[in-house]
């Protein structure tokens, strides 16, 4: 029942906590500067910015956000990214493209990447373990968008194998499911896979080789129990603990998506639309992309954190 | 057969006495007592991995170090005509290997723009030349070329161009002293500089290319050359035949002409680049990793970049621990209404967006000049970077706050600080360090996609960071990525060697490993 | 128990995440499913059978842009994005396309059959405020072709068109495109008006220093004293200067922090003005002036009756021009303008959103209409358009379009990295791409390759009214001299110095070196002259020559005036140190420089977040070249540049005197120079003084120039009028306005006149270079900037699309464009 009431109280504080962020984010792109165009047309963005009230000071304005959210869930308007559509209605339409090809890299990357952490740990020091955490660190160091682009330009461009470009939807026949969209995902489902595949292997490895060192796999195998049963039952469960919140973080990176592999494919996903809110000034939508991304991340910090009792039942997360 | 056991007596001659003085000591130990950071240290020496990384990093150290000292250019020192220029080592020249080569598919136009940058080279006094001085001079851009081949209706033939003698001659202005010092330099060292210059206005020279110094003979409107009687030559073969036709600006007796008067009192003149460098800088144009995208030298900014990225890495790192390890430990050990009003700080903080952050510095900060961009970037990472290290600090200390043995300390009257930092801190040293010394090569990384993003550069003159080097070289990644290959490998060394390093210093830093390795 | 209740929270909470995900997935899918359904939904709607069936061969040209549109609304539209998405959604009045013989251009009447000019027998002249002895040039019949239909059908008539421009100047709207109606020589009678109505019956307040007579009272709005405060509110500056308190201890700033409209001026707020004036360094007693205003005249509520654009009958409208204009006007006017919208559409689209009244018309597939060769068939957000051929469309069965618009679909990819686009160009999935310098290695002797000049040319703008240097220089506080920048001859060293041909060499992707205002990209006489390029005029030769001391003829340094105009590159480094030493020296003997002190020039040279590498490459060869040509002068080792960045409106910190050097530049316009210089010398033309970067420290409405010129046709003779004057009579309504030839010779005297002012040092302008598909052929080779290439209408196919897929395979799926 203890249980209940923390994770109650920590819902409680996710909406505090949710409440301070977006109203720091509103004002935080507030004070950032909007320039005026020149000429002719700086009359008309003039009386346009007076319209829509962002000559009032910040807190009026924070409190006309409020009343329209609460009231008519009405999150503001995009100006600058798409026009007159309202800021909650921009993230919609771009979220199926990054959710599938971050879904699809997920599902590559975190059967693999465990397995490769779990076989250079086992064959610790061995030659297996240098060739898997030497390539490991190569594809953790090196820049997404080397490798990235070195796939495009060989696999895509010069032997022909996959497209260079996600395909759009009107050429891929309208669905998001069939032959064409997923052979052109290909390419960017594996730039995006390679960098979580190696984190997670580099993490799992040095996970479970503390926990092979542990007295209770000393235990366990003077017990007895053959080395691969001790390894599966006992190191497995404990190095887990922190390789967890890991993969939840992977999970989590589904919605960011990432700002440079989806220009280089060309893919119309969520990740560059945080940028361009910045550098375009559309306060409406800087807004609600953070407060999206805002809520998630608070959840799934909730989730990581009862993940641990849930694997080590000594840990009792915020217990005296 | 379970009989009783019979034990005769020991012989009495086969004793002696063991000792024989009165009081019994202890031996003094013959070797020094092992604390906590020699056995580490001695652990960290055995793991042969560990000591090649740190060995890497020292020699990476030493490179940045000795590089101003070896390298014949300075931090500014610049010359955009060669930006771009591919690596390249004297000895190697020619070769195909190192020799400042890049691959390119020419067409036949393009192939007699280059066999006349090394025909004009011979040709100082305008006298004419043929096709084999033109392949034969040493300021022959080509190095080796394939058979023709025909492509979409056009012969073509792919060749290994030289990226430094492919810039040929080049329009500069001068004032007459300089013009004569060039000329006095020219008889000292016996090296052409000055070029005749090109009627850029006559009838034999298409408009579009009256900028290029190297259209010295005449030509159509597409390139293709003409010979003496002005018919278009479009084969290899003709060009060899009849040569080039120049269209150099001659005086009324027929010599060509060095200079043209420019405004009131400036010269124009035309000179071969790679000579008129040599008067400028006293050495021959080379660089050694290749020039970036301004024509800065790779190697000698790489040295300085280097210095700065560990700078800035290290003291981010070292700040993110201290604040990251106090807090993380007051939250993981009190735990508690503690714990969770320190964790939703942390929230709070952690999800402010990073880039606004960083935005926000440069913007206040930076560009008001109250604080420089080296701190101004640090401070950005600090806002929010301890927060990661306080949060491993706070598992750990969830992990090992119900260990026996803290217990048992506990019930033996330890106050909480000593419980914190003499039991606790150490078993979690292990996590902490790897964490922290992993925090100096992502932080190189996040200073990269910072400057891609366009929020802060270490661009100027004299600093220049390993981060800005690489998002500076992301565009010209499919033309020359020799640009972006130095930088990105250095990251790569140091992202291998740092955890390499890390992981050495966690097992060396781990106590419970004493005496199990082999 | 307690283990097992865990579970059941985490596989919930996991469901919910997979649930939200869906739902946005699923969101995502229908709401695109729709879009496809939509488009079916209009497709099969309409009787006539779809043009291009699949039977027939299809020809697709596939572009490119490197971001998305914003919105294609012809009343809105900001971005080239945007315009590359609409154009081929309208059909424009009339059009400007090649001549048969390929030399010249013509007008081709598109969707209007022909225009009158009925000026002379138009009834009631003294309503719509027309002169009464005028015989043309102010009222217009254009009559429309009666088989105009939009893509679903509904057709188009006059009435269409006079909606459509009554929505553009709707007052609420506040549409971003109105200006090109209202602000423009082509301008309906009370268009101005009728789109400021908003402000009915408030008081028209006009800038104090436009007042001719006298005035009685005067008023003051914090929100409009452009003067001093640019468009930052006063509040802005609360707290940025601690300010006396009044009399009665209120701080002065505070009182007029929440003040939005006008106030009258009582002796009381011109005290609190003066102080304001003080503080911005100028205390001159008549200061508070530059923040009043004084009414003249009322806004009246002016209804759509009276704006004149009205239908004539019911395939004809009117419009009334307020000022006088030549055919060419007309048609080059209206032909710039978009006007025409679906009206349903539009008005369903509208939406209240704070104080503003917007529309969502042209932002999707189904608030998108057509009335050009092509409509939309489907639009993904961020990622692609497609276009087939509108069978409503009526050039279908015009024979004068015959062998136009071969292309029976268009598609935009949205591709926003460079080299991805490269590799699809390569892989014959594109049939354009645009280049940039770092390519010219590989591409520079391709066929292929189309070199595009553009009119942009970039320049240093300077402050140099001694009162913002000095503000600058205390500002600043490092006792680095800024003065020096007030004297010309400094200004010119500055330009002197300045090695173009190396810097734009060295430091820039392919631009050119530009030494004056407007490249070669500009005409004077397009209209009767294709080739009136206006730099190669003598007029323009000949001022420039002159500016720069050099003289031609026999036994002159040079012989032609083309090779003297030829040898100008404006770098001359002995010259430089003479301009230099001679600044020096005023600055020493007026007491603005001291020996040995240092001169600190700050250029703000973006607004973006950060310097590129390029910019800071042309800070150092800036300072390279100034230490050059300094040396053996007063400034020997004392100047330093930085190049700044982050500075949300420099134009106007420039002219408001908190900044000394901006880095400038104007594009665009480039059909008529005459009317350009406006931006430069004419306040009324550009908004008001402010938005004349140029006059910190110059004013173009007091600076006169004296120019000799036949100018009545009774030989030369020599005038003296300010820079405005000279400009108002050469552009519309003025006296010269039509006389080309004494036109030339009065804009190559301003053109001049205003670099001799040293204001501004023009640097470079850009290039475009473009490769063109093997699939496709242009109408013409050779650029004119009136129909560039023949555009879509002209171009034709070498193969329709399986013929090119099959090419493409058989050079093995990559082609070869070197």
């Amino acid at each position: 029942m203890r249980m209940f009431k923390y994770v109650c109280k920590r819902i409680g504080l996710l909406i505090v906590t949710f409440f301070v962020i977006v109203t720091i984010c509103f004002s935080l792109i507030k004070l950032l500067e909007n320039e005026v165009p020149l000429g002719m047309q700086a009359v008309v963005e003039l009386a346009r910015r007076e319209a829509l009230g962002y000559n009032k000071p910040i807190i009026e304005q924070y409190g006309i956000f409020l009343r329209n959210v609460i009231t008519k869930w009405e999150w503001g308007y995009s100006w600058h990214i798409n026009y007159m559509m309202p800021a909650q209605e921009t993230i919609t339409p771009r979220l199926p493209s990054t959710l599938l090809v971050n879904a699809y890299s997920i599902i590559f990357c975190i059967p693999v990447g465990i397995a490769l952490g779990i076989w250079a740990a086992i064959k610790k020091n061995k030659i297996t373990d240098h060739i898997i955490s030497t390539s490991v660190m190569l594809f953790v160091s090196v820049p997404s968008f080397v490798y990235a682009f070195l796939m495009q330009y060989t696999l895509g461009f010069r032997l022909g194998f996959f497209p260079v470009i996600v395909s759009s939807l009107h050429d891929a026949g309208g669905s998001w499911f069939t032959r064409t969209m997923l052979h052109s995902m290909i390419l960017p489902v594996l730039a995006l896979s390679f960098g979580s595949i190696a984190g997670l292997a580099r993490y799992t490895r040095a996970e479970l080789t503390e926990a092979l060192t542990s007295e209770y796999m000393l235990l366990a195998r003077s017990k007895g129990l053959t080395r691969s049963r001790a390894i599966s039952t006992h190191a497995m469960k404990n190095a887990m603990v922190p390789v967890l919140p890991y993969i939840f973080g992977i999970v989590l990176s589904v919605f960011s998506g990432s700002i440079i592999i989806e220009a280089i494919f060309a893919i119309n996903g969520v990740g560059q639309l945080y940028i361009r809110s910045i550098h375009l000034r559309d306060y409406d939508v800087f807004v609600v992309t953070s407060a999206f991304y805002t809520i998630i991340t608070l959840a799934s910090y909730i989730l990581v954190d009862l993940s641990y009792g849930f694997l080590d039942p000594r840990i009792r997360m915020g217990e005296r | 057969m379970a009989g009783k056991n019979t034990y005769e007596p020991v012989p009495v001659e086969k004793l002696r006495f063991a000792r024989t003085e009165l009081r019994i000591h202890d031996t003094v130990p013959a070797t020094k007592p092992i604390g906590y950071m020699k056995d580490a240290w001695i652990r960290f020496r055995r793991n042969k991995m560990s000591v090649a990384a740190s060995l890497i990093i020292l020699a990476i150290f030493i490179f940045a170090v000795i590089t101003p000292f070896i390298n014949n250019f300075e931090m500014s020192s610049v010359d955009g005509i060669y930006a771009k220029a591919r690596p390249k080592l004297k000895a190697f020249e020619r070769s195909g290997f190192w020799d400042g080569g890049m691959n390119l598919r020419l067409n036949n136009r393009y192939y007699m723009y280059l066999t006349a940058i090394g025909a004009g080279a011979e040709d100082v006094y305008g006298a004419g030349v043929t096709w084999e001085d033109g392949i034969n001079s040493p300021y022959y851009p080509v190095i080796s070329r394939g058979e023709a081949y025909d492509s979409a209706g056009a012969e073509f033939r792919d060749a290994r161009v030289d990226s430094y003698y492919i810039v040929g001659f080049v329009y500069v202005s001068m004032t007459r002293e300089m013009f004569d010092d060039v000329r006095e330099w020219e008889a000292e060292t016996g090296i052409n500089v000055f070029y005749p210059m090109i009627d850029t206005r006559s009838r034999y020279m298409d408009p579009g290319n009256a900028r290029d110094a190297n259209f010295w003979y005449r030509h159509a409107a597409n390139h293709a050359p003409l010979n003496a009687r002005g018919q278009r030559m479009d084969t290899i073969e003709e060009v060899m035949e009849h040569g080039f036709a120049d269209n150099y600006l001659r005086d009324s007796e027929g010599n060509a002409r060095y200079w043209v008067r420019q405004d009131r009192g400036m010269l124009q003149v035309r000179v071969l680049y790679y000579n008129y460098y040599q008067y400028m800088n006293g050495h021959e144009p080379m660089h050694a990793l290749g020039a970036d995208g301004q024509g800065y030298d790779i190697w000698r900014r790489l040295a300085s970049g280097i210095l700065l990225s560990f700078a800035l890495a290290a003291s981010v790192s070292v700040i993110n621990l201290t604040i990251g390890a106090f807090w993380g430990a007051a939250e993981g050990y009190y735990g508690g209404w503690w714990d969770l009003i320190a964790q939703r700080i942390c929230d709070i903080l952690w999800g402010i967006p990073f880039i606004v952050v960083a935005a926000l510095f440069q913007l206040h900060l930076v560009q008001t000049g109250r604080v420089s961009p080296f701190w101004g970037l640090v401070l950005a990472f600090v806002a929010t970077g301890w927060i990661s290290t306080s949060y491993t600090v706070r598992t750990q200390f969830y992990r090992f706050k119900n260990q026996e043995y803290i217990l048992a300390a506990r019930t033996l009257g330890a106050k909480d600080f000593r419980l914190m930092f003499k039991h606790i801190f150490p078993n979690a040293i292990g996590t902490i360090i790897t964490a922290s010394v992993l925090v100096i090569p992502s932080t190189i990384m996040i200073e990269s996609s910072l400057s891609y993003l366009g929020i802060v550069a270490f661009n100027t003159r004299t600093t220049i960071s390993l981060g800005t080097m690489t998002s500076n070289a992301q565009g010209f990644l499919a033309t020359d990525p020799h640009i972006l290959f130095w930088p990105s490998l250095i990251i790569s060394l140091l992202m291998i060697s740092f955890n390499l390093f890390g992981n050495g210093l966690r097992d060396a830093f781990n106590p419970s490993l004493r005496g199990t390795e082999g | 128990m307690e283990k097992k209740w865990i579970q059941k929270i985490i596989a919930t909470a996991i469901a919910a995440v997979m649930l939200f995900a869906a739902a946005c997935g699923s969101a995502g899918t229908p709401a695109s499913a729709e879009q496809t359904a939509a488009a079916e939904a209009p497709a099969s709607a309409d009787p006539v059978p779809a043009c291009g069936a699949d039977a027939d061969p299809t020809y697709t040209y596939r572009f490119y842009l490197g971001a998305s549109p914003l919105t294609w609304n012809p009343h809105t539209w900001e971005l080239d994005s945007d315009f590359e998405t609409m154009w081929l959604l309208q059909t424009p009045l009339w059009d400007i396309i090649m001549s048969e013989d390929g030399e010249g251009w013509e007008w081709l009447f598109e969707e209007a059959e022909s225009y009158e000019d009925i000026t002379a027998a138009f009834a009631d002249k003294e309503r719509w405020g027309v002169p009464a002895d005028a015989a043309e040039g102010h009222v217009f019949q254009i009559n429309l072709r009666q088989d105009l239909k939009w893509c679903d059908g509904t057709p188009i008539n006059a009435e269409s068109y006079v909606s459509s421009a009554k929505l553009l100047l709707d007052p609420q709207l506040l549409n971003y495109r109105a200006s090109a109606l209202y602000h423009t020589s082509i301008a309906p009678v009370n268009s101005f008006e009728y789109f400021f109505s908003g402000k009915a019956g408030q008081p028209r307040f006009y800038e104090a220093w436009t007042a001719e007579d006298a005035v009685d009272a005067y008023y003051f709005n914090p929100a409009a004293a452009h003067d001093f405060l640019w468009d930052y509110s006063l509040h802005d500056w609360v707290g940025y200067e601690e300010f006396e308190y009044d009399g009665d201890g209120v701080n002065r700033y505070e009182k007029y922090e929440d003040l939005y409209d006008f106030i009258e001026i009582t002796d009381e707020v011109k005290a609190d003005l003066l102080v304001f004036a003080a503080n911005f360094g100028d205390d001159d007693p008549g200061a508070w002036l530059h923040f009043a205003h004084y009414i003249h005249g009322v806004y009246e509520e002016v209804d759509w009756e009276d704006v004149g654009f009205f239908v004539n009958d019911e395939y004809s409208f009117i419009m009334v021009t307020k000022l006088p204009n030549s055919a060419w006007d007309i048609m080059y006017g209206l032909w710039h303008i978009g006007i025409l919208v679906h009206e349903e559409t539009y008005t369903a689209g509208m939406h209240q959103v704070g104080g503003l009244m917007a529309t969502s018309y042209g932002t999707s597939l189904e608030t998108t209409r057509s009335h050009g060769p092509y409509r939309m068939i489907s639009y993904e957000i961020d990622k692609q358009a497609v276009y087939e051929r509108n069978p409503y469309w009526y050039g279908w069965n015009d024979p004068r379009y015959e062998n136009w618009y071969q292309a029976t679909h268009y598609v935009i990819d949205i591709v926003p990295d460079h080299g991805t686009a490269l590799q699809l160009f390569n892989q014959g999935l594109l049939d354009y791409l645009l280049l940039v310098s770092d390519d010219m290695v590989v591409y520079r002797f391709s066929d292929y390759l189309l070199r595009k000049p553009s009119s942009e040319t970039a320049r240093f703008i300077f402050a140099t009214s001694l009162e913002s240097l000095i503000a600058l220089e205390n500002e600043a506080g490092d006792g680095a001299n800024k003065r020096v920048l007030h004297y010309s001859d400094f200004r010119r060293g500055f330009s002197l110095a300045i090695d173009r041909s190396s810097l734009v060499m060295q430091a820039t992707a392919g631009a050119l070196p530009q030494l004056f205002l407007f490249n070669d990209m500009y005409y004077y006489d397009i209209s009767n002259d294709p080739a009136s390029v206006y730099r190669n005029s003598v007029p323009a030769m000949e001022a420039a020559v002159r500016m720069y001391g050099l003289t031609y003829g026999p036994g002159e340094d040079f012989e032609y005036l083309e090779d003297a105009y030829h040898a100008l590159t404006g770098y001359d480094v002995e010259a430089a140190r003479e301009a230099f030493q001679a600044a020096y020296i005023q600055a020493v003997s007026d007491g603005n420089y001291t020996d040995g002190q240092p001169v600190q020039i700050n250029v703000m040279a973006t607004g973006g977040t950060v310097l590129t590498a390029d910019q800071i490459r042309r800070q150092d060869m800036m300072n390279d070249f100034i230490t050059d040509a300094t040396i053996g002068t007063g400034f020997e080792g004392m100047i330093n540049i930085t190049y700044q960045f982050g500075a949300p409106n420099r134009y106007a910190d420039l002219w408001e005197g908190r900044q000394e050097v901006i880095m400038g530049s104007w594009f665009g316009g480039y059909l008529d120079v005459f009317n350009f210089i406006l931006n430069y010398v004419c306040p009324e033309y550009a908004g008001g003084m402010h938005q004349l970067t140029e006059t910190n420290g110059w004013d173009p409405t007091g600076e006169t120039i004296t120019i000799a010129a036949d100018f009545y046709g009774n030989g030369s003779e020599t005038l003296t009028r300010t820079f405005t004057q000279w400009a108002r009579d050469i552009t519309a309504g003025g006296e010269f306005s039509g006389n080309v030839p004494v036109s030339l010779i009065v804009m190559a005297e301003l053109e001049m006149g205003v670099l001799e002012s040293y204001q501004a040092v023009p640097i470079l302008s850009a290039t475009d270079i473009q490769m063109r598909s093997m699939k496709v052929e242009y109408g013409t080779y050779d650029f004119n900037p009136m129909y560039e290439y023949g555009y879509l209408r002209m171009v034709t196919f070498n193969y329709t699309d399986a013929e090119w897929a099959a090419f493409v395979a058989a050079q093995g799926g990559t082609l070869n464009y070197e």
